[in-house]
Formats: structure tokens, C-alpha cells, sequence
């Protein structure tokens, strides 16, 4: 019910022109400790430090991976240190709830790419369990999403309906998630004011469809050469034997699983 | 738990009591204080006893909403909220069900961070622009050394000098673990070190190593740096490789590597005679770019042993080599951002080349030709020693570089041309010294001032002795004698001393430099003939040189730099006031020059769209000659050529204009770029050659003449998903304009020269693959006068097949094929194979690897070039079959 009535409002909203408005600043940030395990025969997850940048009508979520190499390596005073980036996935979710709209930025080697498409509606069971994380009072709520069971805890006194990766929807900012089997959790992390950077998708990317992007990336994941030779488009070189492609992580347990019907 | 049947049985409960459940809502309008809707507002619906939202839905862009309590919710107990960013929020109890309530809220700042509890989370900072590749991602079982992975990695392509370019750009540097142990020379790097123990190249655009500049001066440098796992910084590391083979060869490779934190070090002993040149290690790939920083002008080799080039083959087909070379480089860093380097090397090698050629010129009316053929042996002795302090902190940057050169070359010839035989011994001793100086500061928190001094003096000694009696009816008045002495030295001292200061910003940086340089050289040269008696008698009146020059610059620039997104651009404006003195009491000659100089270069980037952009360079050029272009007594260069020049240097004026536009449609893996170039170069003065059977003499003439040169470069690649294969094509064309003066008679010439590349790299499966590569170029060559017009069309095709039946066992199979046709000669045709096998033990971590390469034994090769008006026909000794069993493992 509440889905057809959320979809009503959606159309008469996506129907009607976008206004521009002036671009949309950071408040706060949310941090969360994200982990997934990604292979079920190697019982070690991945794990990630993330952060949601909340702003007045959007948000964007990414990576927080420090500078980890600079500090470790600083260890004993004094050395030349290069300007080095940062360590963790390179893909950022933005969500736009007022215009439903979710863009993804992701990336192959040497391009970012823009992937545009429409903020997937999920429909939330609130429950009257609440608790509190990092002096917020939050309430809890769940739902079923691409395959998985998430329980996820939002703040109603943070009014926008977003949330990290795709979660969005709920009367207030979702600052933890988990699904039912624990593969795949966004952990509570800490909270605090942010810097005023603009919310954008990067102007400079390669605006596409999830479909061409991701026929994109196979082919650099399986014939990384034939694709490296391509974006440096270089002529010959000579004979190397290089024929097994390099393997990247096993994922046999991706974040969206299909759904069992 | 299954909220779906949750959801289901709410709907059936919903459309129940449909007509009864319409009725249950709670609906309104959410306005501001002036009475516009709110759109996009949340309206929840709290339950008062328990405080937890139980329904929410959001206003349209109406301000309207529609909230469905559920089943069973007392009125009494519920409280509708309205909340939006940028108002204040507001509840209003619910008296019945339906109810139709309203709000108008007030206007108030967005309270998100007020609502945050202050927290001390640190905020991400990145700048600059690495992208990282993860070693295990690019590597193939087959990779034994980093190199191996570098020329995969998607943007990067490396030369078969080992030069690493990125996106075309070649890099500044291979840092290890952010530490920079080898400058520029980082063949040494990519070499030695195993693939296995580097965790990520990254690869780093925009690099500015000194953290004074960073994040002040736009740097357009891009380097890599290799960062390694725990297990390589932990103990000594190395790849050892030890082979042996038929007829007779080794090739041995020990080295050991260590990469701790504060120390690193890569020290390794090399040996070969299979033909791999170990003086590629040593190159500096920067070359160009470090003498346009220092300034200088060195001298160069004036003395050679003949007129024969080398192939046009891959060096390790024809070089016959027997080498060994020590080279150790460590670096320390100590506390407070200091760091001490030391780099040195010694290298030995026996270089023997076997080659015959006949050479003709084409002159109107007349052909002279002559032949040769060479018997060399070339042994280097090479030295290099270099001392490097460092201090990189946030507020200062200082480097000192103290080197030493110290190359002895020793080079015998046996030469027999035109049916003479003649015995020749050159030994040239390079000798280098330098020091270089480089300070800076910042200063009120944005400026940076740079103090900078260049000193070094260089001498290099050379010394051919010919005979025995060579021409004595030119040298020895007809008299027979034992030896013909060339010896020349220009010793040299260079300073090159400047403070700048830099402005930094955000729209535009600018820097301002001044300073001074002097070059102080002596060019002293004697030609002499050794009589039996031991005596020397100079050979010719006006052949000795004893030519002081001095040459001193006060330069003064502006350099503007914008560093936008879409327009990158740099204008640089020298102003240089130059004085010159040169001076030959022998032969009355004392000159000088002074002149002011404008040298301005616009080098620039326009990103037309996000993938495609436009580059723009030009630039002009004022060159005075250097010591070299003015000597007046005679040295004979090599047994054949005689040069002197007039007193008048040749000052020579160049214009630069290029345009390129690159295509990229990232998606499609579609590419394509067009390059245009136009070079014009207006000289004083041309070189005016005397050419007979026996001689070539040449003279400086004082005639102006200019030289002009189009090119046009076009290439594209595309890869097919379907046939999993990438195909590329380059085209080029080149015409070139000049004017040659031979025996009196000036002669416009026309070269044009015309490439065509086509490729093809298949991935078949993961167990057979190749590649196939041809190329295609037709050289012309024609002038206005009565000489014919001649061509050369060259064809080159490369196959290769990769077949790997197991993961332990690889081959490789290929061949090239060099085919060219030039009229009134028979037509060539060569084929080069090799093959290669390797089998890895699993359990031992050892490698077998066996080598055949040149498997037809090709022992001869015959080759034609055609420049302007000369055409030569050379033939060359090849090293035949070489079979080679090596030895792989892991320290």
C-alpha cells in the first residue's frame, strides 16, 4: 500500500521538471564500518571503512580509507613521502530522494564512469524497537532487498530518507544495516559535523548505462591486457609471454543475490 | 522472519476493510509561513506511548500528503510530525480518524549539524591523482621481474629501450616504497626486482616529490612507485639467474635487494655474452630533460673509427658482446627528514662488429662511391660514482649531488678500403666532475624562494692513431712513416647559478628566475704524423687548433602557469642576454658576439568534452653554435672526413607549431588521435662538403639557408568484444625540405618518408594466443637537379604464438621477417626465430628455462639506406645460433 502510494507520488514528481537549485554542501558525516564477505570459502570478509556525507537534500557514500600507507610508513621521522591516495574502492553512491534519482560512480582503470538510474523504492517494516548510537535516538525498521534481509536503524531527527550504498527510504537517515545472515553490514561507526564539500557526481565522467558499463568491465577483468593496450593505445611491443590473466577476488557471494521465487 | 507476509496480510486486512480503511487517513497540506507548499517533507505518524514512528510518507511537490495508520491505532495515542530541512518542525496531535491536518511551519537554518554530537572523526584529504594497480591482479605465473608486469598495466607501454611511458608521457622516476633510489635510471629497477614481493604500483600523476611545492606548483611529472608487501621488507630478496650454452655463451645474473624503511638497497653483478647490452641499465632516461634543467651544453665525442652505422635490427641480433658489470645502490633515511645516497657501477665488456659497406653519392653529373669494410673491437671501462644528500621537510627542501664520470673507451680497428688496409686505435677518456646544488623555502605561508648552483668540469681526452703511412701523399709529402696522430681534448669548467620565487594560485601560478651561466672551454687538437724516428711532424700546415671560447649568459624569466580543469597551459617568456668570445692566436682569429635573446614557448591542453582534447605547442628558438662549429684548423674525424669551418658560427633560429587532437570513447574501447607538425629552422651558414673516392672534406660556408619539415600522425585502435582481439593502425607521413652543398654545387633536396603500422593481439583462450604485427615504409628522395630520385620500400612482419599446455610448462614460438625492395638492386628478405620453453618446479620454486634464439642461424645481413643523395649498401656479421639452458630461483 504504502509502495503504490510512494510510486504515485514518485511519477507525479519525475514527471514534473527538475528545478535547478544551487549545489548541495555536506552537513555531516556519518561513518560506518562496512564488510562483506564476499567468498563463502574463505571465511575472512571484506572489510572497508565508509562514510556517508549528508547534506540538505542528498548525500553521497564512500570510501573513508585513510591515508593508511602514509602513517605506517612515517614510522621512523623523517623521509620523502609521496602524495598518496587513498586505498579503498573507488565507487561512490549519491542519492537524490526528492528527484528518486541514484547515481553511481564507478570506475575502470583510467575512466570514472556515471551510471544514472532511478533510486530503488524499498518498502520498510517499522518496528517499535529503539535504541541509541553515538547519542542519536534511533528506531528500527526492516525490509527485503535485492535477495537479502536487511534490519536497519535510522534516525528520525536526521529527516532525510536516505542511507549508505542503496538503502534509502525510511523518515531519517539509516546509520546501521545489516542483513539477517550477517554477510553483508554496515556497522555504526561514529557520527560527526563534516566539511562543506559540494555533493556532485564528478563532471569529468563518462556518462553511461549499467548495462554497457558492466559489459565494460568484464572485458578489462578477463582480457586485462587486450584492454590495457587499448587505453594507452600504444602500437606493438614485443613478444612477452603473458597468458593467464591475473585473478582478482573470488566474489561467489555478491552484495545483490538474485531472488528466490 | 518474513516481512512480506507481514506486508501481504496488511493488504488483505487493507482491502478487507477497503471502504473502511479509505476512511482511516490522515491526510493534509504541509505550507511555510507565507503560505508555499513544502514539497518533499516528511510527515510521520508517532505512537505517544512507545515514541516510535509507526507510518511516514513525504509531500508531493504539492505539499500534500496521505498517511495510513494502521489497523487497530487509537487516536488518541497518535501525533502526526512534520519535519523538513530548513524549517522548524512541528506535531500535532490526532483528535479522530480521518483527519485532515494542516501545518504551517517556520522558516529556520538547517539544524543537521546541531543535531550531531561533536565528534573528532578525521576528514579525509587526498589530492593529486594516483591510480593503483594491484600486483597480483596484472601478473601471470610467467612474470619473474616487476618490469614483466609494468607493460601490462592499462596505459602504460614501455620502449624496447625500456623507457616507461604513461599516456604517452614518459615518466620522471620508479620510487620504491616513496623512497627514490635511482633517479631516472630505473632500468635497474625494473630488472631486478621480483614481481612477487611488490604489493601495488602506483602510478602518479601530477607527481611533486618536494613538499615544499606540493599542493602550491603544478607539477606535470608522472612517476611510479612501487609499495611492498611485509614479506619483501623483512630480509634480502633476490632473483638469481645462472645459464649457460652453445657455442659457448653465459648469461648470469646475481643480485640482492633489500627494501627495509630506512634502508634500501639494490646491488647486483651481471654478466652475458648472448647479446643483451648491459649499458641499457645505465641509461638515463631523462637525459634531455636533466641537461635542459642543468643548462649545459656538453661537448660531444669529436673522434670516430669509421663511417659504419649500425643495423637497424634489434641490438641483440647483431651485437657480439662479452661483458660483466658490479653496481650497488643504497640509500639511508635518517631522523628529520634527511636522507643519504650513494649510486655506483663499473662496468667491462669486449664489443667485437664485423661490417662491409658501400657507399654512393649522387652528385649531377658525377657518382662518387666508395667501399669499406671493418674488423672492431670496442672495450669499455665505465665508472660512476654518485653522492646524494637530501632533506625533504614541509618547510625546506635541499639537494646536493656530487658525481663522478670517469668512461675509458679503447677501440681497435681493422679497415680496409677501396682495397687498402689500414690499422686504427682510439682511446677516449670521458672524465666528469659535477656538482649540484638545489634550496628551497617557503616563505609567508603560499611563496617559495630557490637558490640553485651547477658547477662541474669535464675533460675528454681522445686519441686515434692510423697507419701505417695513410695517404702520405696528403700527410707525409709522399714520404712513407709509421702512424697518423689525431689527438683533441675540450676541457671544459660550466656554472649555472639562479634564485627564483614562485607565487602560487588558484587561478594561475607565477614564477619569476634570475641568473647567470658561464662556459669556459679550450678545444686543443693536433693532427701529427709519426716518422720512424720517432718524431712527430705536424701533418699540414692549418691543422692544429688551440681555441679558447668563453661563453656567458645573464637570464632573466617569467613563467606563467594556469593549471585549470579543462585548459592546462604554460607560457614561459626568457629573456637572455648572451656575450661570446672566442679565440685562436694561431690562426689571428679573436671574435665575439653578444646578443640579447627571446625564447618564448606556449605549450598548452583544452579538454573539448570529457574524453576528447586538443594540445597546442609552439615554440621559438635562437641557437648559437658551440665550440664545436668554429675550430679552423683541421681534424680529421674519422679516416675519411676532414673538418674545419669558417670563423662565423652558425646561428640558427627554429620555429615549432604543433596540433593534436585525441578521440577516446572509453565505452566502445574505441580510439583514435591525429598529431600535425611543422619544424622551421633558418641557418647562417651551411656545411659545404668536398667528397671524393678517398675523402670527404668539410667547410662552414657562410651561405643562409633554411630547412623545413611537415609531418602528419595519425593512429587508431579498437577492440572487438566478439573475436576477443584489439587491432591498431598507424599512419604517418613525413616531408622534409634542405639544401646540401657537395663539391660546389648546391642541391634543394625533398625526402619524404611514409609509414603505414597495422596489429592484431588475440586472446584465443587461456592456453594459446598471438600476436601479429606488420609495418610498411617507403622512403623518397628526389632533387630539383639532375640526380634521380631514388626509393626504398621497407617490410616488417612480427608473429608470435604463446602455447601453454599446463600451468608449469609455457612456450613461445615467433619470427620476423624484414623485407626491402630499392630499384636496380635485388630485392632482401630476412627471417629471425625464436623459441623459448620453460618448465617451473612447483615444490623448489625453481624455473628450467631453455633460450634458442635465431633459430635459422642467420650469419649475414644486408641492409640499404637512402638519405638525401647518399645510398649505402652495408653487410653485417650476426651471431649465428645461440642455445642457452638458465637456472631460476629465489634468494
Amino acid at each position: 500500500m504504502k509502495w503504490i502510494l510512494f510510486s504515485a507520488v514518485g511519477l507525479a514528481i519525475a514527471s514534473l521538471p527538475a528545478t535547478a537549485q544551487q549545489p548541495d554542501h555536506a552537513q555531516i558525516a556519518v561513518h560506518y564500518k562496512f564488510s562483506h564477505l564476499r567468498d563463502t570459502t574463505n571465511r575472512q570478509p571484506y572489510r572497508e571503512n565508509m562514510v556517508l556525507l549528508v547534506g540538505d537534500r542528498s548525500s553521497v557514500y564512500k570510501t573513508n580509507e585513510g591515508p593508511a600507507q602514509q602513517q605506517s610508513a612515517a614510522g621512523a621521522d623523517g623521509r620523502t613521502r609521496t602524495d598518496i591516495h587513498m586505498r579503498g574502492t573507488k565507487v561512490e553512491y549519491y542519492q537524490f530522494p526528492n528527484e528518486k534519482n541514484l547515481v553511481r560512480k564507478d570506475w575502470i582503470p583510467m575512466t570514472d564512469f556515471v551510471i544514472s538510474g532511478a533510486l530503488p523504492p524499498i518498502d520498510w517494516h517499522i518496528t517499535r524497537d529503539t535504541a541509541t548510537f553515538g547519542g542519536m535516538h534511533c528506531q528500527k525498521a526492516t525490509t527485503h532487498f535485492r535477495g537479502r534481509d536487511y534490519t536497519a536503524w535510522f534516525c528520525p531527527d536526521l529527516p532525510l530518507h536516505i542511507g549508505p550504498w542503496k538503502l534509502n527510504g525510511l523518515p531519517g537517515v539509516i546509520v546501521d544495516a545489516h542483513d539477517s545472515k550477517n554477510e553483508v553490514s554496515f556497522t555504526f561507526d561514529g557520527i560527526s559535523r563534516s566539511e562543506s564539500t559540494v555533493i556532485q557526481p564528478p563532471q569529468n565522467g563518462v556518462k553511461t548505462t549499467d548495462k554497457e558499463f558492466s559489459k565494460l568491465e568484464e572485458t578489462a577483468r578477463k582480457d586485462p591486457e587486450a584492454y590495457s593496450k587499448l587505453m594507452s593505445h600504444n602500437g606493438a611491443s614485443g613478444p612477452v609471454m603473458d597468458i593467464k590473466p591475473g585473478s582478482g577476488p573470488v566474489i561467489n557471494n555478491p552484495i545483490e543475490l538474485p531472488e528466490k521465487k | 522472519m518474513k516481512p512480506i507476509r507481514g506486508i501481504i496480510g496488511l493488504l488483505l486486512v487493507g482491502v478487507l476493510i477497503a471502504p473502511a480503511g479509505l476512511a482511516q487517513t490522515i491526510k493534509g497540506t504541509v505550507r511555510d509561513s507565507s503560505g508555499h507548499p513544502v514539497p518533499y517533507a516528511s510527515v510521520n505518524l508517532r505512537n505517544r506511548s512507545q515514541d516510535a514512528i509507526i507510518a511516514y510518507t513525504r509531500t508531493d511537490t504539492g505539499g500534500a500528503y496521505v498517511l495510513r495508520p494502521p489497523a487497530g491505532s487509537a487516536p488518541g495515542d497518535l501525533l502526526v510530525e512534520a519535519r523538513c530541512i530548513g524549517f522548524r518542525e512541528q506535531s500535532k496531535p490526532v483528535s479522530a480518524l480521518p483527519a485532515v491536518i494542516d501545518f504551517s511551519l517556520t522558516v529556520l537554518a538547517s539544524q543537521l549539524q546541531s543535531v550531531v554530537v561533536h565528534n573528532n572523526k578525521p576528514v579525509l584529504r587526498s589530492r593529486g591523482d594516483t591510480l593503483n594497480y594491484k600486483v597480483s591482479d596484472f601478473s601471470t605465473a610467467q612474470d619473474r621481474v616487476i618490469g614483466d608486469v609494468i607493460k601490462r598495466l592499462p596505459g602504460i607501454s614501455v620502449n624496447d629501450d625500456g623507457t616507461i611511458y604513461y599516456n604517452n608521457r614518459p615518466i620522471s622516476s620508479v620510487y620504491i616504497g616513496g623512497d627514490n633510489l635511482l633517479d631516472d635510471k630505473y632500468t635497474i629497477a625494473t630488472t631486478s626486482i621480483p614481481q612477487n614481493i611488490v604489493d601495488q604500483i602506483q602510478v602518479i600523476d601530477n607527481h611533486q616529490p618536494i613538499k615544499v611545492l606540493q599542493r602550491k606548483v603544478n607539477s606535470n611529472d608522472v612517476a611510479i612507485n612501487l609499495t611492498m608487501k611485509r614479506s619483501g621488507k623483512l630480509r634480502v630478496v633476490g632473483q638469481e639467474s645462472i645459464g649457460g650454452g652453445l657455442p659457448g655463451n653465459y648469461d648470469v645474473d646475481l643480485n640482492a635487494l633489500l627494501f627495509k624503511d630506512e634502508y634500501k638497497a639494490i646491488n647486483y653483478l651481471k654478466g652475458n655474452n648472448t647479446g643483451y647490452d648491459l649499458q641499457q641499465e645505465l641509461m638515463s632516461h631523462n637525459a634531455s630533460a636533466n641537461q635542459q634543467r642543468l643548462g649545459t651544453d656538453p661537448p660531444a665525442t669529436l673522434l670516430s673509427l669509421g663511417t659504419i652505422s649500425t643495423p637497424d635490427l634489434a641490438r641483440q641480433r647483431y651485437l657480439f658482446d662479452r661483458s660483466g658489470m658490479l653496481s650497488a645502490n643504497n640509500l639511508i633515511n635518517l631522523k628529520n627528514d634527511w636522507q643519504l645516497r650513494l649510486n655506483a657501477w663499473y662496468l667491462r665488456d669486449r664489443q667485437k662488429q664485423d661490417f662491409s659497406q658501400v657507399t654512393s653519392i649522387f652528385l649531377p653529373g658525377d657518382t662518387v662511391r666508395y667501399s669499406e669494410s671493418q674488423h672492431n673491437q670496442i672495450d669499455p671501462a665505465l665508472l660512476h660514482t654518485q653522492f646524494t644528500v637530501t632533506l625533504n621537510s614541509n618547510k625546506s627542501y635541499l639537494n646536493d649531488v656530487m658525481l663522478m664520470d670517469d668512461n675509458r673507451w679503447n677501440k681497435t680497428s681493422h679497415l680496409v678500403t677501396n682495397g687498402s688496409p689500414i690499422d686504427q686505435t682510439l682511446r677516449d677518456d670521458p672524465l666528469n666532475l659535477s656538482n649540484e646544488f638545489n634550496w628551497m623555502r617557503s616563505v609567508s605561508s603560499k611563496n617559495i624562494i630557490q637558490a640553485y648552483s651547477y658547477f662541474s668540469r669535464t675533460v675528454e681526452p681522445e686519441h686515434r692513431a692510423i697507419g701505417p703511412s695513410y695517404n702520405d701523399s696528403l700527410f707525409n709529402h709522399g714520404d712513407p712513416y709509421l702512424q697518423l696522430i689525431q689527438t683533441v681534448d675540450v676541457p671544459t669548467w660550466f656554472t649555472n647559478n639562479y634564485i627564483s620565487f614562485k607565487m602560487p594560485g588558484e587561478v594561475m601560478t607565477k614564477s619569476f628566475r634570475a641568473g647567470f651561466s658561464r662556459q669556459s672551454q679550450m678545444l686543443t687538437s693536433e693532427l701529427g704524423s709519426l716518422q720512424s724516428n720517432n718524431s712527430i711532424s705536424t701533418a699540414s700546415d692549418s691543422s692544429a687548433n688551440n681555441l679558447s671560447w668563453k661563453k656567458q649568459k645573464v637570464y632573466a624569466e617569467a613563467a606563467f602557469d594556469i593549471p585549470g580543469e579543462r585548459l592546462k597551459a604554460t607560457l614561459t617568456l626568457p629573456f637572455t642576454y648572451q656575450q661570446l668570445n672566442y679565440s685562436d692566436r694561431g690562426y689571428g682569429l679573436d671574435k665575439g658576439l653578444t646578443r640579447y635573446y627571446f625564447n618564448p614557448q606556449l605549450i598548452g591542453r583544452y579538454k573539448t568534452s570529457p574524453e576528447n582534447y586538443l594540445t597546442f605547442q609552439y615554440r621559438y628558438f635562437n641557437q648559437t653554435g658551440n665550440v664545436e662549429d668554429i675550430y679552423q684548423g683541421y681534424i680529421l674525424k674519422d679516416y675519411r672526413t676532414l673538418n674545419a669551418n669558417s670563423a662565423d658560427l652558425t646561428l640558427r633560429q627554429n620555429h615549432l607549431a604543433a596540433l593534436g587532437f585525441e578521440y577516446r570513447k572509453a565505452i566502445k574501447l574505441f580510439f583514435w588521435s591525429i598529431n600535425l607538425l611543422y619544424n622551421h629552422t633558418n641557418a647562417n651558414n651551411i656545411a659545404s662538403s668536398v667528397i671524393t673516392n678517398s675523402f670527404q672534406r668539410l667547410v662552414m660556408l657562410p651561405f643562409p639557408n633554411h630547412i623545413d619539415s611537415w609531418t602528419a600522425d595519425g593512429t587508431i585502435s579498437k577492440y572487438t568484444f566478439a573475436l576477443r582481439t584489439t587491432f591498431d593502425a598507424e599512419v604517418k607521413w613525413q616531408d622534409t625540405r634542405s639544401v646540401q652543398v657537395q663539391n660546389g654545387a648546391f642541391l634543394p633536396f625533398n625526402t619524404t618518408i611514409g609509414m603505414l603500422k597495422l596489429g592484431a593481439e588475440t586472446k584465443i583462450s587461456k592456453w594459446l594466443n598471438f600476436s601479429y604485427h606488420i609495418s610498411g615504409t617507403q622512403t623518397n628522395s628526389h632533387s630539383s637537379a639532375e640526380a634521380p630520385t631514388d626509393k626504398v620500400d621497407q617490410l616488417l612482419q612480427q608473429l608470435a604464438i604463446y602455447y601453454n599446455p599446463t600451468s608449469s610448462l609455457q612456450f613461445m614460438l615467433s619470427g620476423e621477417h624484414y623485407y626491402t625492395h630499392s630499384r636496380g638492386n635485388p630485392d632482401l628478405n630476412y627471417m629471425f626465430s625464436d623459441a623459448r620453453a620453460r618448465y617451473h618446479f612447483n615444490k623448489r620454486n625453481i624455473d628450467l628455462q631453455l633460450d634458442a634464439t635465431n633459430l635459422f642461424n642467420v650469419r649475414n645481413y644486408k641492409a640499404l639506406y637512402l638519405t638525401a643523395n647518399t645510398l649505402t649498401a652495408s653487410s653485417y656479421t650476426l651471431p649465428g645460433r645461440i642455445v642457452l639452458l638458465k637456472l631460476l630461483f629465489n634468494l
